[in-house]
């Protein structure tokens, strides 16, 4: 290897110089006057007042609980299923996996308003599942919209394909001498699973699930289309405050939301540098 | 050794490089929103700017800048008005359309207007703002004073003398170009006869529940002109249009009466539901799921020419107090310019083909003698009573009625 020279370095720092003006620029220095508003009262003077109404008033408590819940039940539902599909993908080889590995990258390719209106059509209480039920003399009604089951519903279908697509590379990581070597001393399939692919893949699941996290813990279009309307997800509550003047109410819910996505960037480092920790003692 | 080194160099390159086109993309819609922007490319903008060859000698008229919000069909209304006036031989200014989706930067426009107000700009491309008079009071309180609009010289808008409806905002400040209001709709066919008084519609809620829904207030102006409907009329007139915080004690009985017909209302997965925006209550009404909504009536009508609702849709009012409505006018803001020039548009806007073209674009109630105004739409706005619209501004009251709504309501199980 040549010797990085002390000019090496000045190029690397000069090219680097333009994009981060811009991160500086447009994302750090927003950030810092949101955080400071969040701490002002109405009179630009220095206050925790937004911060003690977030932590006490009944509605915003709700409000802030219910978006915890349902971004938890997101991650969960998106993880689990994808998963499944991705072990379905990798370790079956048939037509139908196949056709379906080409076909569950869709939803990314569907704009997020389009998806979700189409789906009201099919769901919605008068929508396409009630209509056939009409048909054959019954009054189905999947009541699904304005609550928080069609929020979960519709960023589980958003989310799916990205876990999907993100495990199935993890397991496609993983050879397929390894599952044989296991199942030639006698592992069992369930066995290989917990003992191999699984550990194998957990770095790769770690990270999709903080990726779901933060996506979904400041979601707006979804709820804001076929939430209810109380409790609220804190991205319309926040719009809601924002659009009623309360500058200073909002910044406190950007920095409240911020602060949620910090905590699972956290556990994002970490398991990145735990993962470096386990290879220097070796396999 | 060497070609490596180059290698990494051009990978930092292309990063380097990546990072500022994707900066500069995720950039431009924030520039957007400064004000005055040349490249606010709403489809409308760039029509209006298209259609101005103004053949006769374009550096004589100045350009006048008119800003306005609203859903989609007002954009299109305005640029077929400001197409028409720019090809005009007389036009006295080119102008131009500014225009905020609700919404999307609705909250914003009277930010701007008072940032400009409040850093003594006079010449901010505001020059005339199109805006419902109601609303017109929080613009004066955002920035924080009454000298925000200019008056008006009535006497250079000849076509003035024929405006019949009087503004819910300063009259001497606004000229009103049209009006809205909004109404009960419901389907003939399903609903033979509508409850005809305030006492009627309560019974008939609860004689059917799940048939009747309203918008959450503080996402659309029929379900919050329905609210504050409710909740004023068992107060005094004098209160309709003030923000005195005194009157909120006597918003009880109001509410009491909402959370009353609460349990009969819309329902869905179990409970009750009230939809956001006023399209969200449309769709209930056009699938069918309900009978009866307070809707606006220009969305109505645009929807029966649609064809999403039936004919047989009808619109009405109730007869011991009607749903508010509001007149809409041009402003002059004082941090615009052009003012003389302006009038001159404000006068065409009121003539009968104006007028003609608000009714046919987006079914607005005109302002002056109907029967001046030649039309094959004309029927369908007729039929509207708007001689007892209540005009219900509230001002900055009108956050708190929601906030109240949100509270008391919306939490309701």
């Amino acid at each position: 290897m040549t010797k990085k020279t002390w000019k090496t370095y000045l190029l690397i720092a000069a090219m680097l110089l333009p994009s981060l003006i811009l991160a500086l620029g447009i994302i750090l220095t927003p950030m810092i006057s949101v955080v400071i508003q969040s701490f002002q009262d109405e009179n630009g003077n220095f206050s925790l007042e937004q911060y003690r109404f977030l932590f006490t008033d009944r509605m915003a408590l709700d409000n802030l609980w219910y978006t915890v819940w349902i971004t938890i039940v997101t991650v969960i539902g998106a993880i689990a299923i994808s998963y499944l599909l991705a072990l379905y993908l990798r370790f079956c080889d048939t037509k139908i996996s196949k056709f379906i590995s080409t076909l569950y990258l869709l939803p990314r390719f569907v704009p997020q308003l389009v998806a979700i209106y189409a789906m009201m059509t099919v769901v919605r209480d008068s929508g396409l599942l009630n209509r056939i039920s009409q048909l054959f003399g019954y009054n189905f009604k999947p009541g699904l919209l304005y609550n928080a089951k069609g929020i979960i519903m519709m960023n589980l279908w958003f989310n799916i394909a990205f876990a999907t697509m993100i495990i199935v590379a993890a397991l496609a990581g993983i050879p397929d001498s390894i599952v044989e070597s296991s199942r030639d001393v006698g592992a069992g399939k369930i066995h290989t699973f917990f003992k191999m692919i699984l550990p194998l893949s957990f770095k790769d699941v770690m990270i999709v699930m903080t990726f779901i996290f933060m996506s979904n813990i400041s979601s707006f279009t979804t709820p804001y289309i076929i939430g209810p309307n109380h409790p609220k997800l804190l991205g319309v509550y926040l719009r809601d405050q924002f659009s009623r003047m309360r500058y200073e109410r909002a910044a406190a819910i950007s920095v409240l939301i911020f602060a949620f996505s910090s905590i699972s960037a956290v556990v994002y480092l970490y398991t990145n540098l735990k993962e470096k920790e386990w290879e220097k003692t070796g396999l | 050794m060497q070609r490596k080194r180059t290698l990494a160099l051009l990978l930092v390159l292309c990063l380097s490089l990546l990072t500022v086109t994707a900066c500069g993309s995720s950039s431009s819609p924030a520039s957007s929103a400064s004000p005055a922007p040349a490249a606010s490319s709403s489809p409308s903008q760039a029509a209006s700017s298209e259609a101005q060859p103004a053949p006769a000698a374009p550096a004589e008229k100045p350009k006048v800048t008119l800003w306005t919000t609203g859903s989609q069909n007002l954009s299109d209304l305005f640029t077929a008005a400001i197409n028409e006036y720019n090809a005009l031989p007389d036009a006295k200014c080119t102008m131009e359309l500014q225009f905020l989706m609700s919404g999307t930067g609705d909250t914003l426009l009277y930010d701007r207007l008072a940032a400009a107000f409040k850093s003594n700009q006079k010449d901010a491309g505001f020059d005339i703002i199109a805006e419902n008079s109601t609303a017109l009071f929080n613009y004066e309180a955002v920035a924080g004073s009454t000298d925000l609009f200019l008056p008006v010289d009535f006497s250079k808008i000849p076509n003035y003398a024929n405006v019949q409806v009087e503004t819910a905002f300063h009259k001497e400040k606004s000229v009103p170009y049209r009006i809205t209001t909004v109404v009960f709709a419901y389907d003939e066919e399903r609903l033979p006869n509508p409850p005809k008084t305030w006492d009627e519609l309560t019974q008939w809620i609860k004689d059917n529940p799940g048939r009747f829904a309203y918008n959450s207030p503080s996402t659309g102006g029929a379900g919050g002109g329905f609210v504050q409907t409710s909740v004023y009329r068992h107060i005094d007139k004098s209160a309709w249009t003030s923000s005195d915080p005194k009157w909120v004690e006597q918003w009880e009985t109001g509410f009491n009466w909402l959370k009353e017909i609460h349990p009969y209302l819309y329902q869905s997965g179990g409970s009750v539901v009230y939809p956001n925006k006023n399209q969200g209550t449309l769709d209930l009404l056009i699938n069918k799921e309900v009978d009866m909504i307070p809707a606006w009536a220009d969305q109505v009508m645009s929807n029966m020419a649609a064809g999403t609702l039936p004919p047989t849709t009808k619109m009405y009012q109730l007869s011991d107090g009607a749903l508010n409505g509001t007149d809409v006018v041009f402003t002059f803001p004082s941090v615009g310019s052009h003012q003389e020039e302006a009038y001159d548009f404000v006068n065409f806007m009121l003539s009968p083909r104006g007028q003609q073209l608000c009714l046919e674009t987006i079914y607005a109630v005109p302002v002056i003698d109907i029967s001046t105004i030649d039309s094959p739409a004309k029927a369908a706005v007729e039929s509207l009573d708007i001689s007892n619209m209540s005009v219900i501004a509230l001002g900055e009251l009108g956050a708190q009625l929601n906030d109240k709504w949100d509270a008391e309501i919306a939490t309701l199980k």
